[in-house]
């Protein structure tokens, strides 16, 4: 799979409110950041797959009124998200919405 | 060995870094007791924005030798931000010793204002650029309101809290000890009385960090000169070396608490604990405290309550920072690597006046850096 199909794909689901990740059919992790070979073992037998978009934080800052954090999904990929919602906080459950920041859809998180 | 060492470095310099650059290295060939002409290796780093505002210079490494006159046979650069420095300082230390070259110009820093005053990072400095792109994975992580790289130890001091019940006092307490080191030098930046609740009073930038527990980019260049030959300084040499990079990203990897720290240093973990002082990666409070237990030097989640308990001052438990760290000393460049070792060979070579740690032996640097802290370098420097 080349980088800009990874992207292109990626786009696709935002566009249609979809969760995408990446499966490693070899190793059997899970991970969001597009690479064309799997970061945890190598293999380039991968496929996209779609998250059901639920998870947890992490870790979380607040700055400018805002907050941002580490997701970690049920699927047990990691991301970097802005995160919506009243009193959060590392532990809560989230599930991703979506929204055009800077003229591309993205997920965000929202609390539970 | 390292024949000579200096520093050139203002909180804001009004000229060109080139002048920063030249007075660092005419101060380290005076100690050296050489001339341009004797130096035939040079190695240096870059980072956007930092070479009077340019996000590029076309061939730096070419053109910093032209502007100083120096013909090197070996020219590299390291561009892992923070403790790439160290790593020039070994890889230096080997081509010597294979007859490479005679004398190496290590020459690390940059202006930190020129990135400061257009209110960006090095991390963000792409902002400025909307056609440049730093990472493939811009949108997927630029997008988003990020602060980085200040946001990014915010959540990983927030999770050191949850995991471990580390408080905001404890990372004060630390920058507070520092704060007495650096008064008790007489050669850092930032001086005075500084209290637990003056740091917890400090805006907060990113929660759980304060601004008084963040690094500030300052101006200036180190320069130090490995040579074959000793000249008047110690014969100081790396007894022990590490470095670690690692290649995922922090939300792909199961525990942030830990860094690549804990990697770079393990194979000499024995002999970190018999150094005389330390010298830790300081852009951070949280950042000390992840290399304190890291390297092993207290174990997982104690650094807290270890600072809380114990003296870093250079007669205290645990020699840290002696000279402030670069908290207090400023950060050149958004690299602290330098820093650390200048600070590292005042104490060795016994020129830290009234603060001089009693029987300096030994030192223990690690520096942290790059991009999420993807790199860790350790080592001891001794006789």
């Amino acid at each position: 799979m080349r980088i800009d199909e990874i992207f292109n794909e990626y786009d696709k689901m935002f566009v249609s409110n979809k969760m995408p990740f990446i499966k490693c059919k070899m190793c059997g992790r899970n991970y969001y950041y597009p690479r064309a070979v799997c970061p945890f073992c190598g293999s380039n037998n991968i496929e996209i797959a779609e998250s059901s978009g639920t998870g947890e934080i992490y870790s979380c800052t607040e700055f400018n009124h805002g907050f941002y954090g580490i997701i970690k999904f049920q699927e047990g990929f990691g991301s970097y998200m802005n995160i919506d919602g009243n009193i959060v906080s590392t532990g809560r459950k989230i599930h991703v919405k979506f929204k055009e920041i800077k003229g591309k859809v993205l997920p965000y998180a929202f609390l539970d | 060995m390292i024949r000579g060492f200096a520093e050139a470095v203002y909180k804001n310099y009004d000229g060109s870094v080139y002048d920063l650059m030249t007075e660092a290295l005419e101060k380290a060939l005076e100690m050296a007791d050489l001339e341009r002409s004797d130096i035939d290796g040079f190695m240096t780093t870059f980072l956007p924005g930092v070479f009077d505002g340019n996000i590029y210079m076309h061939f730096f490494p070419d053109q910093i030798c032209s502007y100083l006159g120096i013909t090197a046979k070996y020219i590299d650069s390291l561009e892992y931000g923070g403790p790439s420095v160290l790593s020039a300082l070994w890889r230096a230390e080997r081509l010597i010793k294979e007859g490479i070259a005679e004398n190496i110009l290590l020459l690390f820093g940059g202006k930190g204002s020129d990135v400061r005053k257009r209110k960006q990072t090095v991390d963000s400095f792409e902002k400025l650029y909307p056609e440049v792109t730093n990472t493939p994975y811009r949108h997927l992580i630029n997008l988003y309101n990020s602060m980085n790289p200040v946001s990014d130890y915010a959540l990983v001091a927030e999770r050191h809290k949850k995991i471990y019940g580390s408080t905001d006092s404890q990372r004060a307490e630390l920058i507070v000890k520092q704060r007495q080191n650096a008064n008790r030098s007489g050669y850092s930046m930032f001086t005075g009385d500084l209290s637990v609740d003056d740091v917890l009073r400090s805006s907060i930038v990113s929660s759980p960090l304060h601004l008084l527990e963040i690094v500030y980019p300052v101006d200036g260049f180190h320069a130090f000169i490995v040579s074959r030959k000793p000249g008047k300084l110690r014969e100081i040499k790396i007894q022990n070396y590490g470095e670690a990079h690692q290649s995922l990203l922090p939300p792909e990897v199961d525990d942030i608490t830990i860094t690549p720290a804990a990697e770079s240093s393990k194979d000499f973990r024995n002999e970190i604990s018999k150094c005389d002082f330390y010298e830790l990666y300081d852009s951070f409070s949280i950042t000390v405290m992840l290399q304190l237990e890291n390297t092993g030097i207290v174990p997982a989640g104690q650094s807290g309550k270890f600072i809380e308990k114990n003296s870093i001052s250079v007669d205290g438990a645990l020699p840290l920072n002696t000279g402030g760290g670069s908290i207090n000393r400023g950060q050149p460049a958004y690299m602290s690597g330098s820093v650390l070792l200048y600070e590292a060979l005042l104490q060795m070579n016994e020129m830290a006046s009234g603060n001089q740690v009693k029987s300096p032996g030994k030192v223990f640097i690690n520096g942290i850096g790059g991009w999420s802290r993807n790199h860790s370098v350790s080592l001891i420097l001794g006789d």
